[in-house]
């Protein structure tokens, strides 16, 4: 039978594996939480942790003076009475019930932050301007993390060696104040959980220690008898960091690099996988071409759910080169097509063993 | 979006058939030496020069066409061509202390120039690389506020002129320009429609190229294959060329004439542009003084340049706002009517003596704005003299007037001479140009140690030396 949710239950395993990393010495958390499941406590929980029981300096990174004034308020409270810093302008207007605090440490400048076990509280604008290049302090929690660019993350993120963020990615994005467009990357194509189902896979293929037979040759299944090709050099490097010395002889390469060698199974990435768009590159038919046609016995193919809702939404740029009427877009898009529908036709297409969460377009709903 | 003002000078200059003018003042800087390059590409070569023509202001193009620009030899001779005159244009600019100025076409043309640029700085050829550098500042330039290197034509007619049809239409020259001068005694959108027909950005008309063009290329290629003498290739050549100056010729002359409707002394002088020249010239002297000391562009920010370039942007956005707002009057009335201009009636000045010899002054004043950006905390500042600069303490709306109390920052002495009545323009501090260079000085120390977190390695974790509570839950929560 199938227990109920207990939300309060999981977000106690949430905070006691976040407070727990911090004693393990991890060098960045990432906290991702929706609103109202207590973001802020958490914050305050970290910090707290940090200075009292770990001896440690920590800073903690607001986004407004607002936010700033309400952890304080919060910290300010804790059961030891301890100090609480504020980080804070010259001239900066506090609210009465703040500045009534009686354990409230107002610091202005650098020269006055606590070298103590303590707890500092800041806004980010605040921080990026610290006349330091060292870092001054031992963890860095920043509350409301996916309001803070990269670019301000990168001005704070050397104040300390080891990091909590915290925050919600499905509020507000950051606002830039000016075009960023020459900075848009693409999203990572390494898509780490990926990697991980497959080297689990190829790991489920050779402890059935089956036999196999390659033109009449019988044999048993071992690493050097496995391929997996990728599109991207990024998905290769995270299959082969997680194959570990015992699979050393799996051969990963790209599709590029896979050409003329073959493999008696090959584990494929599919190149979709991920993606929110379909560009040439992935779309190519000569790419799935190499990709599905290196094994000699048995493929597997590896993916995202949504590849087949991804190709639906496709729409061909439909630019043309002067004279000539070939599309290779639109023929590799026809191929992808074709082999998606082949294999749910032919019931070949099965959920990840470790349970793996859609791409993108998937969890869209699109 | 576009605001109220400039829709309803769209709904104007539908009604008469015309383009209207957006502002009274000058919106850009036009440097009397500028030069204008129109480029044409190769359908499906984005970033190919078929052809080009360079000129000046009110002069002829110089006019240069490959006949296939996918033979690479071909394709860096013309470019080759066009090296020197940025060479000698760029020096002489710098010697005389101002900057270099390019006139596109459209947006389009100038993104064309901006990816070309991009890749000819990565070629194998020093001479190439030469030209994409030097194209190189005018497309760095061409996404930052205020900047004055690259224009785009429709973009500069556009911050001057608002026509009837829609803000997309009026990136296409012709048609733009056509709304601001229409033929008399013919329809608008007839007399558009024909302006149309003329490519106006980097592309051919498809079938211009389906029907015209590709055959000429292929008997010129064929021409090539067969060893045809240099009399017939030259023949071949000289047919794509007079096809290309047919499209080529119009775009620089359409250009040339945004230029002279935007020289005319309708315009009259915006002071905000002088700060804009300034920081032009320094950014040209920078630029070239780096290029001099061997320093490369890359084609990838580092996570530290890519930091500092975004907030150089941030401060010229707001820059260039606040110069706008002192000196642009289209610009001062728009922002009254959005609310990020305080204008308000001074009711009463309040004196209280904090010790012998000094004050503190509270100003009340009163705005019947209906949408003012206003907080308390807020500091605003006068946009015309007197310079003061006042910070919100209270905000409160009373039927239709909205009663703003703030307290005299900066301006104390102004203060004192003042009487309640007037009415003052509030806004955001004045532009600081020089102040980006010693923040953005300031971003380089405090990074010059990169954080591990924008970099490729992570560092190990470093267990603490301490026995974890059992209940570390309950430990954590008896301190909160």
């Amino acid at each position: 039978m199938t227990m109920p949710f207990d939300p309060q239950a999981a977000a106690n395993a949430a905070l006691a594996e976040v407070l727990a990393s911090q004693w393990q010495g991890v060098p960045a958390v990432v906290l991702r939480s929706p609103p109202g499941a207590g973001k802020t406590g958490v914050a305050q929980r970290v910090a707290l942790q940090s200075a009292s029981m770990l001896g440690q300096r920590c800073m903690v990174v607001t986004q407004t003076n607002e936010q700033a004034f309400d952890l304080t308020r919060r910290l300010a409270a804790n059961a030891l009475s301890m100090p609480i810093h504020l980080f804070a302008r010259r001239g900066l207007n506090l609210p009465d019930d703040v500045m009534r605090l009686p354990n409230l440490v107002v610091v202005n400048d650098i020269a006055n932050l606590p070298n103590h076990p303590s707890i500092t509280i800041g806004n980010a604008a605040k921080w990026s301007w610290i006349a330091t290049t060292e870092p001054r302090f031992d963890l860095q929690v920043v509350d409301e993390a996916f309001q803070l660019p990269d670019y301000r993350f990168q001005l704070i993120s050397n104040l300390a060696p080891r990091h909590v963020l915290i925050g919600d990615p499905g509020q507000i994005d950051p606002f830039v104040n000016c075009e960023i467009e020459r900075w848009r990357c693409d999203p990572a194509e390494a898509d780490s959980e990926l990697a991980q189902e497959l080297v689990a896979s190829i790991n489920r293929l050779l402890l059935r220690g089956a036999l196999m037979s390659d033109d009449g040759n019988v044999s048993q299944v071992t690493p050097d008898k496995i391929g997996v090709v990728c599109a991207h050099v990024s998905q290769v490097n995270a299959v082969r960091e997680r194959l570990g010395p015992g699979l050393s002889d799996v051969f990963v390469e790209t599709a590029n690099r896979f050409q003329g060698i073959e493999r008696s199974f090959m584990f494929v990435h599919h190149p979709l996988s991920g993606r929110a768009d379909a560009t040439a590159f992935h779309l190519d038919a000569g790419r799935l071409c190499v990709m599905l046609s290196r094994h000699r016995i048995g493929c597997w193919i590896f993916g995202r759910h949504g590849i087949g809702e991804q190709l639906m939404r496709f729409a061909p740029v439909g630019d043309r080169a002067l004279g000539i009427d070939d599309d290779p877009e639109y023929r590799g898009w026809r191929a992808h097509l074709t082999l998606m529908a082949s294999l749910a036709r032919t019931g070949r297409m099965y959920p990840a063993v470790n349970g793996l969460s859609p791409s993108p377009a998937a969890a869209a709903g699109r | 979006m576009a605001d109220f003002i400039h829709v309803a000078a769209r709904l104007r200059a539908l009604q008469r058939g015309q383009a209207v003018p957006i502002v009274s003042q000058r919106q850009i800087v036009i440097q009397p030496h500028a030069r204008i390059l129109t480029l044409l590409a190769m359908a499906g070569e984005d970033t190919s020069v078929h052809a080009a023509a360079l000129g000046r202001f009110g002069h002829p193009p110089e006019i240069n066409v490959v006949a296939d620009p996918r033979r690479r030899d071909d394709q860096y001779a013309l470019l080759r061509w066009l090296l020197p005159f940025f060479e000698a244009y760029y020096a002489e600019c710098l010697a005389a202390g101002t900057f270099p100025q390019i006139w596109v076409s459209s947006a389009g043309a100038l993104g064309h120039l901006d990816t070309l640029a991009d890749r000819l700085r990565f070629t194998d050829e020093d001479d190439i690389k030469r030209l994409g550098s030097l194209w190189t500042y005018a497309g760095e330039r061409s996404p930052i506020a205020g900047q004055q290197a690259l224009i785009s034509a429709t973009t500069a007619l556009r911050a001057h002129y608002a026509t009837g049809q829609q803000e997309a239409e009026d990136e296409h020259l012709g048609s733009l320009l056509t709304w601001i001068e229409p033929p008399a005694g013919r329809d608008i959108f007839a007399a558009v429609a024909t302006a149309e027909a003329q490519p106006m950005a980097v592309k051919t008309d498809p079938r211009f190229d389906r029907n015209t063009l590709q055959p000429a290329i292929e008997d010129y290629n064929q021409a090539r294959s067969s060893n045809a003498s240099a009399s017939v290739l030259a023949f071949h050549h000289a047919r794509i060329q007079q096809l290309l100056e047919g499209v080529i010729r119009p775009i620089y002359a359409a250009t040339q004439q945004a230029m002279s409707l935007l020289s005319a002394a309708r315009w009259h002088h915006n002071a905000a542009l002088d700060a804009l020249a300034d920081q032009e010239a320094r950014e040209f002297e920078r630029f070239m003084t780096a290029r001099a000391l061997g320093f490369h562009l890359p084609y990838r920010d580092s996570p530290k340049a890519g930091a500092i370039k975004i907030v150089a942007r941030e401060r010229s956005v707001s820059n260039v706002d606040a110069g706008q707002l002192r000196h642009d009057r289209a610009a001062r009335e728009r922002g009254v009517v959005s609310g990020s201009v305080l204008r308000a009636q001074l009711v009463d000045i309040r004196e209280e003596k904090i010790r012998p010899r000094l004050f503190e002054y509270e100003l009340v004043l009163s705005s019947h704005q209906n949408s003012l950006h206003l907080r308390t905390g807020d500091e605003l500042w006068t946009l015309d003299d007197p310079k003061l600069a006042v910070r919100i303490d209270e905000v409160e709306r009373r039927g239709p007037f909205t009663w703003i109390t703030g307290t005299v920052l900066h301006g104390k002495n102004a203060v004192k001479r003042m009487s309640p009545g007037g009415t003052l323009d509030f806004g955001p501090k004045a532009p600081n140009w020089q102040g980006i260079g010693n923040e953005l000085d300031q971003m380089s120390i405090r990074l010059t140690n990169a954080p591990w977190t924008h970099s490729d390695t992570m560092p190990p974790a470093a267990p603490v030396n301490r026995p974890m509570p059992t209940d570390l839950l309950a430990a954590v929560e008896n301190l909160a």
